[in-house]
């Protein structure tokens, strides 16, 4: 199958053949990524962040006349493929793009159908461009897209990462502070835990439990850092507490326990 | 302070609450597996029900065909020591039948639920049943034991290798007593076959080969309206959007990648697991794999309709897991152990050897060498024993998570090579893939938002 645009359009084309063209393009993509085959990855690559955001003039219609007989604006170029292909072309990236390919999916991400296909392939991409990309997303007003943004943050690490999750940790969205603090238990720094404890001592019963559920998490996430006496100071902490539901303290309890 | 030995964790908490009490003192109101566990007596399936404070309190996820035929009605409603009272799914149809066969059999009227979150805040469960399609094994299970439930969740465990670790993290961090479906540990050829296996009846092992079938073309169906009864955003839930047609739910998940692994983790989950049983590879896995499928020639389903994978073992075993045997002498489904003196091949239905002497050797108790857990012609039954019996005393199962997720991992481990078309090593121990970062890329994925693991 030659990588081109009368291949791609065919992800527009009936059921089975959008399907029968994605499923070889997903295959032709795997394949790029075997050892030796990093020419190829990038040529399929650069094509298809090339073709993602590509558009065509407009077609062609009799435009009504306006007022005093004069034409009509002509209609502005229109994307070449259909949201559904575009998503399917961001899934395929997501296998073999790299930094160079990131500023396309970012022009993707600005049309709200695409953001979450963008997100995803970003999130298999672990480049600092695409966590750059990430961590430029939470200024992205909707929370529904930000707690995807913020999961994809949890599995990396570093300082700049850190920082933007904390400072999360007062986000106005419910969803969005969970989902904080559950993306700093999985990356070992202790200074998160004063952030998170502060959660747990709320009112709100279900911030309460997702803080304290996050504490269990980043305990064991500092533990098998390395940071047993972190990691301690967090269990037993919750062990005292009253506000603490009955899982939790017995985590605590069975990670204490674990550490000797 | 410790925990006791024996005592579940509500006993545990509550006796460890206020003023520091001996562990023999025990909370004078236990209910639920509390009280079985401080009763400390066995499971009898004897067909009446033990007193209510001796029964496990469970809700059912997925109330789909398996969850309501198989175990709800098949299972949980004849159980003694189980009693349901919550049933969710995001099928109203589902979730309305699962209730009216609980109300038929219990003259109760059970919770009813759309979210799975929901159910998971009651007090009163004990534990969860998760019979929902693969890819929502991980996000349920965790959830389930973040609220402390004991798990019992169907097989294959995981859609991804990176779920099954957390899942383990999980069950290991809050303690749960977490049984896998894998039921063919609970019965009795099964076991015997790994018991001649492990105490070396057929000498050393060379090869084992797994069969374990294809599956038929389906035909399109156009994208259409979901129907009203079907939250389909919330049935994709971790999963891509992807446009509905009947075909792609209910049953034929199987054979959609973005839910499942298709044969291989269908039917690879039970006899791929028994290998690793055999093999006594149950907190390892091997160290190489290959393979070969062909895709699907019209429908849409994107798993791999027919393959042949080949696995390597450390100690030099070699697994092969196809959809049929090569030439006919046994039967399509099944597994063939050929070791260094016979050969055993077993399946559902029966077992045979290279010699018919070898079958009738049966264990001393000092010899055993896997987990007995029962005698019962049924496997189900003793494999629900199991997992109650273990409830009361908190130790692992026979089918433990990490069980269950090193044998998903073999199946995992397959389809990836076969989507990645080259042969592949794999690192047991830290779990990864060696000097094949891509193909590390394939361990997890990511979800689609709001869920997260």
């Amino acid at each position: 199958m030659d990588l081109d645009t009368n291949t791609l359009k065919k992800l527009d084309g009936n059921q089975v053949t959008a399907f029968q063209t994605y499923e070889s393009l997903l295959d032709m993509a795997r394949k790029a990524t075997a050892p030796g085959k990093a020419d190829d990855r990038k040529r399929i690559a650069a094509f298809l962040a090339a073709e993602l955001n590509a558009t065509d003039p407009a077609p062609k219609e009799e435009p009504p006349k306006g007022k005093n007989n004069e034409p009509v604006k002509e209609k502005p170029p229109v994307p070449r493929y259909s949201m559904s292909a575009r998503s399917q072309i961001i899934q395929l990236l997501g296998i073999v793009a790299g930094d160079d390919e990131v500023p396309a999916l970012v022009t993707a991400s600005q049309e709200l159908t695409l953001r979450e296909p963008v997100r995803g392939s970003l999130d298999r991409m672990r480049g600092q461009a695409a966590t750059d990309a990430l961590l430029a997303a939470l200024t992205d007003v909707g929370p529904e897209y930000r707690v995807g943004v913020v999961n994809s943050l949890g599995v990396r690490g570093g300082k700049k990462v850190v920082q933007a999750l904390q400072g999360l940790t007062d986000d106005v969205d419910n969803e969005v502070r969970l989902a904080a603090w559950d993306a700093l238990a999985r990356i070992p720094d202790a200074g998160s835990d004063a952030i998170i404890a502060a959660a747990a001592k709320c009112k709100c019963p279900v911030a309460r439990l997702g803080a304290n559920k996050a504490r269990v998490r980043l305990a064991e996430t500092l533990a098998r850092s390395g940071d047993k006496a972190a990691a301690r100071r967090i269990y037993e902490d919750i062990r005292r507490s009253d506000t603490v539901a009955p899982a939790q303290k017995q985590a605590a309890e069975i990670g204490i326990k674990a550490l000797g | 302070m410790s925990e006791p030995k024996g005592l579940p964790r509500r006993g545990f908490l509550k006796a460890s609450a206020g003023t520091l009490a001996a562990a023999s003192a025990l909370p004078t109101m236990l209910t639920g597996k509390a009280a079985l566990a401080a009763n400390n007596k066995k499971t009898e399936t004897t067909g009446a029900s033990a007193p209510p404070s001796e029964r496990i309190t469970v809700g059912l996820i997925g109330c789909g065909d398996l969850g309501r035929r198989l175990h709800l009605s098949g299972k949980i409603l004849k159980h003694p020591n189980l009693q349901c009272v919550a049933v969710c799914d995001v099928d109203q149809h589902h979730v309305i039948d699962a209730a009216r066969r609980v109300r038929n059999v219990t003259n109760k009227q059970p919770s009813m639920y759309h979210d799975f979150r929901k159910l998971l805040e009651r007090k009163d469960l004990d534990a969860v049943f998760v019979v929902t399609p693969d890819h929502w094994h991980a996000l349920c299970s965790v959830a389930a034991m973040e609220a402390g439930k004991d798990v019992y969740c169907e097989k294959p465990l995981t859609l991804t290798i990176d779920e099954g670790r957390k899942m383990v993290a999980a069950a290991r961090r809050y303690g749960t007593v977490f049984q896998t479906g894998s039921m063919q540990r609970s019965d009795l050829r099964f076991r015997q076959s790994v018991e001649l296996v492990r105490n070396g009846k057929i000498g050393k092992i060379k090869t084992v080969q797994t069969y374990i079938g294809t599956v038929p073309d389906a035909d399109w169906e156009p994208y259409q309206t979901p129907p009203a009864n079907l939250d389909w955003n919330f049935w994709l839930g971790p999963a891509p959007w992807a446009d509905y047609f009947p075909g792609r739910c209910h049953y034929q998940f199987r054979w959609f990648s973005e839910y499942s692994g298709g044969k291989m983790t269908d039917w690879g989950a039970h006899h791929n697991d028994q290998v690793q049983w055999a093999l006594g590879m149950d907190q390892s896995g091997p160290v190489f794999v290959e393979g070969t499928g062909t895709p699907f020639a019209k429908g849409p389903y994107n798993v791999m309709r027919a393959f042949e994978v080949h696995y390597r073992y450390a100690n030099g075993i070699d697994l092969f897991c196809m959809s049929k045997p090569k030439n006919k002498t046994h039967d399509n489904n099944g597994i063939l152990y050929e070791g260094s003196d016979g050969w055993i091949f077993v399946n559902r239905k029966k077992i045979e050897a290279s010699d018919p002497e070898i079958l009738k050797w049966q264990p001393s108790p000092d010899e055993k060498k896997v987990i007995d857990t029962g005698p019962s012609e049924d496997n189900w039954e003793n494999h629900y024993g199991n997992w109650i019996e273990c409830i009361k005393t908190r130790e692992r199962p026979v089918c433990d998570v990490e069980v269950g997720h090193r044998s998903a991992t073999v199946c995992h481990l397959g389809n990836i090579a076969m989507a990645l078309g080259r042969p592949l090593k794999w690192d047991p121990a830290a779990e990864q893939f060696v000097g094949d970062d891509e193909a590390n890329n394939l361990v997890g994925r990511p979800m689609r938002a709001p869920w997260y693991l």
